[in-house]
């Protein structure tokens, strides 16, 4: 081990002092000081807009849950791997691109979003957050666990012969390219759902006060069930659209749910556009951080920045702009 | 202390006659064609056909005719596509072992393997440990996650039980500890890193080609730091410049870590990484039309798994690979790998064949002794020398601490989608093509 | 028929809202958790009843119970629901094993250290999150990020081990050997003592404070935070005093399992599940009352150890004690500590329906 910390005291002392500010935030030490060419820059801002775009997608789900019912649903990721696996497996079998199996992997994952809300939270809808958080944590053990037994640890590629394209020196990879457009266009019906449709409205109408949309005659215990549904859809396409890129394991959707939770905030509570500039901000920061900072240092960046938001600005960077 | 030792009675066995197994059985019906996850008690699928029926029960109690191993593996949770593969290499050493006769010092005496699954957590390491040895373990192996392998070797001290290390990286496990039972074949993270920082520049210079800059890409755990580090030190000792350092998550896409590279243009790209992570820096290289001049990985079981290579495809052709590996000039290796694939229909790779190894280590281990004794086994463990063993590596014998002190991690090449050893000249089968 | 069960629920009933009746109970279960251990090896006609429960695992109880009980003072007492728990045990774990291992100090001076800085971390959370006015969700998820953010820094910094973490050393290189003064043992049984040890002083510190001045403060501002406070109340400083104190005893489990097992790494004591382990006991238990993340404790780890030994295929064990997880919170939401209340109420309107038809 005494390559890897100093053992003596003196020793110790002076790597602290040097190793903090070289490793936190430094340069790359063994990368010369300079900047990357335009072509490369450019590739790094490609990629940071379709991550960002995926990390918002992924979030919507969540901010939706979230936002409506104040519950923080921990299975959100589990959810995605149960889409994830669905779709492969159903692409395997049939032989029907992954594309056109996306909206049957939706319906599953609402029909599953509403049995698991009527089993196991509507009953403790009014009960203290932590019970719920609880819950929803039982759920992704089990969801987990499922999955993990039927196909196994191994991580499996849907094989769709998917390229990238190259315009001006940049690599647009045509996996993360779809899975932007679908993002988008799925915000967009979201968005256009919840503005122009009588359950819409109910639905914005619940997030806004709940005990005032029970008064004036909303049935909440059904708008409940429905957002826990839609919010699990949400989960089922964004967990649809990662095989598309990306090889899919049954652990993926612990690393998914913690940027989730991260982007929701960010973003502001139950706002749409603002889970997409949250997404972003979550995009920009890990292939920035990653192109220039040393290690995984980026992730405390992320954190850091979590945490100023949720201080400062605890409605988020786009707070209440879904309710307008 | 009387109470470390709970009665006859094992804890495994109460839960089975309190019923709930019955549970088990019926959802061991619906796993259908994932039926190779059930490595776990007396053997599974592998034990139909030629294999003798002694090795499948595990009801029958005699220690007199009979030698048990505890195998402690992720046999659920994220490591289990590895840790499942591993305790098959257990059981498919028992079971070769026992079809050409038993122990022959016992008079013919069987071998058993039993089975627990320690999940991955550094919790269940010591826990499932314990169990084993409650069940009748003379000896143990495990535990692949290192946090979990020191747990485990904590309790196979503390009950006197010698532990052989199948496959644990960390460098700290033996070597800032004194343990009398436990022992490690493999070679070390250190040791891979040394072993790769002089092995594969020789092997490119020889062949009149230059490696003068390299870029690294590592799991961001203790394992691919540990690997990081070690080249840190001993790649420019080797006269190669290590120009980029790139880390990878759990779940990542490698997109920004191949553009660095890209942007550094290192002569040779070297992974640290799981199977996951390598195969997305891969897909990230064809994804941007890069492939450095040499790409290689250290510790890197992807490049040693066929179906691993098959799903990087083109790319990985002529990567290069450090990592135990089956002994090619040994025909037995190739018997030992066909006979995995046919009797467990999954992938052979490093971590098995390393496993395969321990467990040859122990069977010598109590062949030698004579004796079903875990101090027996012990004392031998202090002195063998392994000289037939599958592993390219000299014969295995342990230094104080339980190092092997003939550790050693070949390189090899992907050729034809296949990895050959081509390096050193003692275990190369084939000559590097570059 | 119910008449002796019911008249014995009813003196349990009417013993538990004597002044005495919380820490009779506390003795009668330290008691039981002392004997525990012997208790393994007793046999009644040839089957013994918990010989299943191997003494890791119920050190492992004791160890998530300690760490619930901590959590239990700020979390339970004030309603600040924390997330991050992880961050206070992951300092108590690496201070104590890196002010060993590096500088030669006691492991126990390690904890002591280790646990003021947890109470600082605590307190700088506390500061900031309370002075903008976090609460909810949003206290709970900003507490979680202060604990990823230690994570990434430990994982990150060479100096503080990286990845790799560190290895305790061996006791001969800072003490005589194995023994107290070392926190090291040979054998797992003075481990147990020593953390049941753990378990018995945070317990009486919670019995302390949750009778006295402060825990009346405490639960006023859990109930009506704004009342308490146009009342006097100094929230501010009361909630501050409430992390501290949580934060300070929850580096002690973060030591022990520093101590028990070898070794410690960002990946396995700042482990995005180790929040969930810290809280779980608690709510499974009963949040807030002095008892509840004991038994929470108890029940939890027993049936998950129960669980996984249960099933021979891998996996499955996770997917049973998410569904007993699932019961257990839905159809006791006020946790175990509810049970021998809600049974009285069960009886009293059973009893009163049967002298209904009587009449």
């Amino acid at each position: 081990m005494d390559w890897c910390f100093a053992s003596s005291r003196g020793e110790w002392i002076a790597s602290a002092v040097m190793a903090v500010p070289s490793q936190l935030g430094g340069l790359d030490a063994t990368v010369p000081l300079s900047l990357p060419g335009p072509a490369i820059l450019a590739q790094y801002l490609v990629f940071a807009v379709l991550l960002g775009g995926i990390y918002g997608l992924v979030a919507l789900g969540l901010t939706m849950i979230f936002g409506v019912m104040d519950v923080i649903n921990f299975a959100h990721g589990a959810l995605m791997v149960v889409a994830m696996y669905a779709l492969m497996t159903a692409s395997r079998m049939s032989g029907v691109s992954p594309f056109l199996l996306i909206p049957l992997a939706i319906a599953l994952l609402f029909i599953l979003g509403v049995g698991i809300y009527r089993a196991t939270i509507a009953p403790i809808i009014d009960a203290p957050q932590e019970n719920q958080l609880i819950v929803t944590f039982g759920v992704l053990l089990i969801l987990t666990s499922i999955v993990q037994i039927l196909f196994g640890s191994d991580p499996q590629k849907l094989e769709l012969g998917l390229g990238s394209f190259r315009v001006a020196g940049v690599f647009v990879p045509e996996g993360q390219l779809y899975a932007l457009i679908i993002a988008v266009i799925a915000l967009a019906a979201t968005w256009l759902f919840l503005q122009r449709t009588m359950v819409g409205r109910a639905i914005r109408g619940t997030a806004d006060n709940r005990d005032g949309a029970q008064y004036v005659g909303i049935d909440v215990p059904r708008v409940d069930m429905l957002t826990f549904g839609i919010g699990a859809a949400l989960a089922g396409l964004a967990g649809a659209v990662v095989p598309l890129f990306q090889s899919i394991t049954p652990s993926l959707g612990d690393q998914y749910l913690i940027n989730a939770f991260v982007v929701v905030v960010l973003g502001g509570l139950g706002s749409f556009p603002g889970a997409f500039v949250g997404g972003l901000v979550i995009g920009f920061i890990q292939v920035f951080g990653l192109a220039f900072l040393e290690g995984s240092t980026y992730q405390i960046l992320i954190f850091l920045v979590f945490i100023l938001v949720l201080l400062v600005r605890p409605e988020g960077l786009l707070g209440g702009a879904s309710d307008g | 202390m009387q109470d470390q030792q709970t009665d006859r009675f094992s804890r495994r066995d109460f839960v089975k006659y309190s019923g709930v197994t019955g549970v088990a059985g019926v959802l061991a019906g619906c796993t259908g064609s994932g039926g190779d996850d059930s490595g776990a008690g007396d053997g599974g699928s592998g034990e139909s056909g030629d294999s003798d029926e002694s090795s499948g029960s595990t009801e029958t109690e005699s220690a007199v005719d009979e030698v048990v191993i505890g195998s402690n593996h992720p046999l659920s949770g994220s490591l289990a596509n590895t840790g499942v593969r591993m305790d098959q290499a257990v059981q498919l050493a028992v079971m070769m072992k026992n079809e050409q006769g038993g122990i022959e010092s016992l008079g013919g005496a069987q071998l058993r393997t039993i089975s627990g699954d320690n999940q991955g957590e550094q919790e269940l390491g010591g826990e499932v440990a314990q169990e084993l040895i409650d069940e009748g373990a003379n000896v143990l192996t495990g535990c692949y996650s290192s946090p979990v392998t020191s747990a485990a070797t904590r309790t196979a001290e503390q009950e006197g039980i010698p532990l052989v290390i199948s496959v644990s990286v960390a460098n700290s496990i033996l070597q800032d500890t004194n343990l009398n039972y436990a022992y490690r074949p493999q070679p070390s993270a250190r040791r891979m890193g040394i072993d790769h920082a002089r092995l594969l520049p020789n092997i490119v210079r020889d062949a009149g080609q230059e490696i003068q800059t390299a870029g690294l890409f590592y799991i961001d755990i203790s394992f691919g730091q540990s690997i990081r580090d070690t080249l840190r030190e001993e790649l420019p000792a080797n006269d190669v410049e290590i120009v980029a350092e790139e880390a990878i998550g759990f779940g990542d896409t490698a997109d920004t870590q191949v553009t660095n590279f890209r942007d550094a243009d290192p002569d040779a790209v070297i992974a640290t990484s799981y199977r996951a992570e390598t195969i997305e820096l891969l897909n990230a290289m064809d994804n941007q039309d890069y492939r450095p001049p040499i790409l290689a990985g250290c510790s890197n079981a992807a490049m040693n798994d066929v179906s691993a290579l098959e799903q990087m495809g083109e790319t990985a052709e002529g990567g290069f690979g450090t990592n135990f590996a089956l002994d090619p000039t040994s025909s037995r290796a190739g018997d030992v790998r066909t006979r995995f694939e046919e009797e467990f229909d999954s992938g052979f790779d490093a971590n098995v064949a390393m496993t395969y190894a321990s467990t040859e280590v122990i069977i010598a281990a109590i062949e030698e002794a004579g004796s079903a004794d875990p101090d027996d086994i012990n004392d031998v463990l202090g002195s063998i020398t392994v000289e037939d063993h599958i592993a390219a590596m000299p014969p295995i014998t342990f230094t104080e601490n339980g190092e092997n002190e003939n550790s050693l991690a070949p390189l090899h090449q992907v050729q034809d989608l296949r990895d050959r050893v081509v390096a050193p000249e003692k275990f190369a089968e084939t000559d590097p093509s570059l | 028929m119910g008449d002796p069960l019911r008249s014995a629920v009813e003196r349990y009933a009417r013993f538990r809202t004597q002044w005495y009746g919380l820490p009779t109970l506390l003795v009668v279960v330290f008691s039981f958790l002392a004997v525990l251990p012997m208790l393994r090896g007793v046999s009644l006609l040839g089957v013994s009843p918990l010989g299943w429960l191997s003494l890791n695992s119920i050190i492992l109880t004791l160890v998530w119970a300690t760490a619930a009980q901590a959590w239990n003072i700020m979390s339970g007492y004030t309603g600040q629901f924390s997330f991050g728990h992880a961050a206070f045990f992951g300092i108590g774990a690496y201070a104590t094993i890196l002010l060993t291992a590096d500088f030669g100090l006691s492991p126990w001076v390690g904890m002591l250290i280790g646990s003021l800085l947890a109470a600082g971390y605590g307190l700088l959370i506390g500061v900031l999150t309370f002075r903008y006015g976090l609460e909810g969700h949003y206290f709970g998820l900003a507490t979680l990020a202060f604990a990823e953010l230690l994570r990434y820094l430990f994982n990150n910094l060479a100096v503080l081990g990286g990845a790799s973490g560190f290895f305790k050393p061996l006791p001969r290189e800072y003490a005589s050997g194995p023994g107290l003064a070392a926190f090291q043992f040979a054998t797992d049984l003075p481990y147990y003592y020593v953390i049941l040890g753990f378990l018995a002083l945070v317990s009486v510190v919670s019995l302390v404070i949750n009778r006295s001045q402060l825990g009346y403060y405490l639960f006023a501002i859990r109930e009506r935070e704004t009342a308490a406070s146009a009342v006097g109340i100094p929230t501010f400083r009361y909630k501050l005093l409430g992390i501290s104190v949580s934060a300070f005893f929850t580096a002690w489990p973060g030591a022990f399992w520093a101590m028990y097992f070898n070794t410690i790494r960002p990946d396995t004591v700042f482990d995005l599940l180790v929040n969930v382990e810290i809280l779980l006991p608690a709510i499974v238990g009963g949040v807030g009352t002095v008892l509840g993340p004991i038994l929470g404790s108890l029940i939890a780890i027993p049936a998950s150890e129960f669980v996984r030994q249960s099933f021979e295929i891998p996996g499955v064990n996770n997917a049973v004690y998410g569904i007993i997880l699932i019961a257990i919170v839905l159809y006791s939401p006020r946790g175990v500590v509810s049970w021998p209340s809600r049974l009285v109420e069960l009886l009293r309107t059973r009893t009163a329906l049967l002298s209904d038809d009587v009449r």
